[in-house]
């Protein structure tokens, strides 16, 4: 076999590489990499302008952009191995940002045809200059003297002697960016991307301003508001849907890839107009909640590279999974199973990864849109718009009759009688609530007597409110449908089983159907209050009634989920 | 001779979360079942030409069940409580999802390390402690058992 040697022409290359879609925000931070990874504990960043008096909003206007940083600095060898094409990937170490040894001459000729690199590892500062305008069918850079402006800057920002400095100039004037518009990206976007390494104690700076850590998970007020349950949040604090925890995303590739994958829930800006004009705006602002701001952000040893990733439809596009944020933290050992690019923007999960991660926020959007759309029903609620306020109404004045439209009047004795019973019925219903309360606390693994609040709060589930009449609860026992209830603050009532398949088809499938639902809950609170009519009737057997009644009920909360699970039907929603 | 103890997997009135594992191919399949066969009827559907457990080791490797010669099945019974054995299968669902996630969290560190090829469905049912007990016992008792299936 015979090799033969092919050429290449490095100008239309660092012309390929220069257009792989940076922008100046992108491309600063690829070069910010370079300052981190080289132990810099401070990193200034300069936009300078064409003409100073111009303001910031003005496109094509600047002149260069500069990198300074207090990193352990190059030397010559050093100097030249960075502004190689594809550098010995080996001088990286594991914690390293950077790949392919690409990074600095795609991100800076992506931006300006002069690429400047001023070092010192403590021995003096060189200057090394590559102009693209120069390079035709050879690659070279050209070794020159510190300018005046060079001497200033190092005796601004690097007066101990070691650190480098990237000046880009030659800027492409083809519609380039204002500096506001850089300048704004890298306010808000360097806090995220760096967020691990400015939380340690990197500082950056950006023309004079330092920039905060932006955690975008709030995991800090996460952390104070707890584990998010979606069927009580109020949609006012941030929850977490995940804390981190390790998870396996591909055992195909050696070692296997790890990541840890943490999720937390953000406020529902909606909730917020209750409080005053101008508070939703605020709330989304503060959380930056938004179309291009919920899903993954990826981290590869602990820089960011992927914004707000929602991997082909793994977080869809839906406006109820705005405040839905999730972390991945990736090392190196990911960068060749997830394809992680050039500029370390973007990355494709394999197949397996893709899946894994499938399987792991199938909880974890259902949890974030469930607790969504929670928070906009209690803020329905609070206007009076919520079907089941609408339905307990209507109900406040449903009460239990004493006499049942066209039983017989029955005389004292018989009264009395229906009374006892009603009282035994009572004890019954009291009775029951309490042992699945204290059933709930075993299974928490307490074995103490529930309080009268615990009592009270799983028959009502939790609602507020002493008109109340129909109960949304979580469960009920054997999973029925719906079940009869009494305490003396409510009166006769029903308790709705909101987890059952039947209900869910009702109160989540058919959410915007108010009209039904109220129809619906309606026609439970009266099956129950017709059950205790039959159970307290003198005329019947109770404990047959009793029996027959629940078995009924069973009956009807089986059929109602077999009929939903039935895949030759289509239930409402029809449209 | 083949000889395979099913008496224990199927009684009429239990239901179950099942656990089928290949080493050789690095797969586990988490299912649940309630119908009257248990899971000795579960197996014989999963294996038919349109079976879950074929569907899903075909989309995952390519081939037939057949090609694994190793496989296992773990047995482990619910409750006898209606909301378990019942038609309506939230709180098996939830048990099954708990047992494939928490499956998932560990796969990379059991030797072999394997994928978990079953669907995985979340229930609004998995925050509830009874099932959560249920399946922490279960992934347990997989931790434990694991290592000795040859």
């Amino acid at each position: 076999m015979s090799t033969v040697n092919l050429g290449w022409n490095p100008k239309r290359v660092l012309f390929g590489l220069s257009r792989i879609g940076y922008t100046p925000h992108s491309a600063i931070a690829d070069i910010v990499d370079n300052s981190v990874t080289n132990g810099a504990k401070n990193v200034f960043i300069k936009i300078q302008k064409v003409r100073e008096d111009l303001s910031d909003s003005r496109k094509n206007n600047i002149k260069d952009y500069l990198i300074i940083d207090d990193g352990v600095g190059m030397d010559d060898e050093g100097i030249l191995a960075a502004l190689e094409l594809g550098s010995d990937q080996l001088q990286y170490g594991d914690e390293s940002l950077s790949k392919f040894g690409l990074g600095l001459k795609s991100a800076a000729f992506s931006q300006g045809s002069m690429l400047e690199v001023i070092s010192s590892s403590g021995e003096g500062f060189l200057k090394y200059v590559v102009d693209l305008d120069s390079i035709d069918s050879q690659y070279f850079c050209e070794k020159k003297d510190l300018t005046d402006d060079d001497k200033k800057i190092i005796d601004d920002y690097l007066s101990e002697g070691r650190g480098t400095i990237v000046r880009i100039s030659k800027i492409h004037t083809n519609n380039h960016p204002s500096p506001k518009n850089t300048i704004d990206e890298l306010l808000y976007r360097l806090g995220t991307i760096y967020y691990y390494f400015i939380r340690d104690g990197v500082r950056i700076e950006l023309n004079g301003e330092g920039i905060e850590p932006y955690d975008v998970l709030f995991t800090g007020e996460a952390e104070e508001a707890g584990n998010l349950n979606e069927h009580d949040w109020d949609g006012r604090s941030v929850a977490w849907i995940k804390k981190p925890t390790s998870q396996t995303l591909d055992i195909d590739s050696s070692p296997a890839v790890q990541a840890v994958v943490e999720v937390t829930q953000l406020p529902h800006p909606p909730t917020f107009s209750l409080d005053g004009e101008g508070e939703q705006e605020r709330i989304r602002k503060k959380y930056k909640i938004g179309a291009g701001n919920y899903g993954f952000y990826v981290y590869r040893n602990k820089r960011l590279i992927s914004w707000a990733e929602r991997f082909d439809g793994l977080i869809p596009q839906d406006q109820d999974f705005y405040a839905f944020r999730g972390r991945i933290l990736l090392d190196s050992s990911a960068d060749n199973p997830f394809n992680i690019d050039v500029k370390k923007s973007h990355l494709v999960l394999s197949e397996e990864a893709w899946n894994a991660l499938s399987d792991l926020s199938d909880e974890y959007k259902r949890k974030s849109k469930k607790a969504w759309q929670h928070a906009a029903a209690v803020k329905k609620q609070m206007l009076g718009e919520e079907p089941n306020t609408i339905s307990n109404d209507i109900a406040a004045i449903l009460d239990l009759p004493d006499h049942m439209p066209g039983a017989p009047l029955l005389d004292p004795d018989e009264e009395k009688e229906q009374e006892r019973r009603e009282d035994e019925i009572k004890s019954k219903i009291k009775e029951k609530i309490r042992r699945e309360a204290q059933e709930a606390r075993a299974a928490a693994g307490d074995s103490g007597e529930p309080t009268e609040d615990e009592v009270a709060s799983l028959g009502t589930g939790g609602a507020e409110g002493k008109y109340k009449k129909i109960f949304r609860v979580s469960a009920i026992e054997d999973n029925l449908l719906w079940e009869p209830y009494f305490d003396d603050d409510h009166g006769w009532s029903v308790r709705i089983n909101r987890g059952h398949r039947y209900a869910r088809c009702l109160f989540e499938d058919n959410s915007e159907n108010t009209d039904m639902q109220v129809m619906v809950e309606l026609f439970l609170l009266q099956c129950a209050q017709a059950e205790i009519a039959l159970r307290r009737s003198i005329s019947l057997d109770s404990a047959d009634v009793e029996e027959v009644i629940r078995s009924y009920r069973e009956s009807v909360s089986n059929l109602l989920v077999q009929m939903v699970r039935r895949s030759d039907i289509q239930l409402p929603p029809l449209g | 001779m083949i000889v395979t103890r099913v008496a224990n997997s199927f009684d009429y009135e239990s239901a179950y979360v099942y656990v089928w594992i290949t080493k050789e191919r690095k797969s586990v399949y988490v299912g649940q079942t309630s119908g009257d066969g248990g899971v000795v009827g579960r197996a014989g559907a999963h294996v038919k030409s349109n079976g879950t457990l074929r569907e899903r080791f075909y989309e995952a490797y390519g081939e037939q069940i057949e090609c694994a010669e190793d496989w296992y099945i773990l047995t482990f019974p619910l409750p006898k409580k209606k909301k378990y054995t019942g038609p309506e299968s939230s709180y098996r669902n939830a048990v099954e999802y708990l047992v494939q996630t928490g499956l998932n969290e560990v796969r990379g560190s059991y030797v072999p390390p394997f994928r978990v090829i079953s669907n995985i469905c979340y229930s609004d049912r998995c925050s509830e402690p009874d099932v959560r007990a249920i399946a922490k016992s279960i992934l347990s008792a997989i931790e434990e058992v694991f290592p000795t299936i040859k």
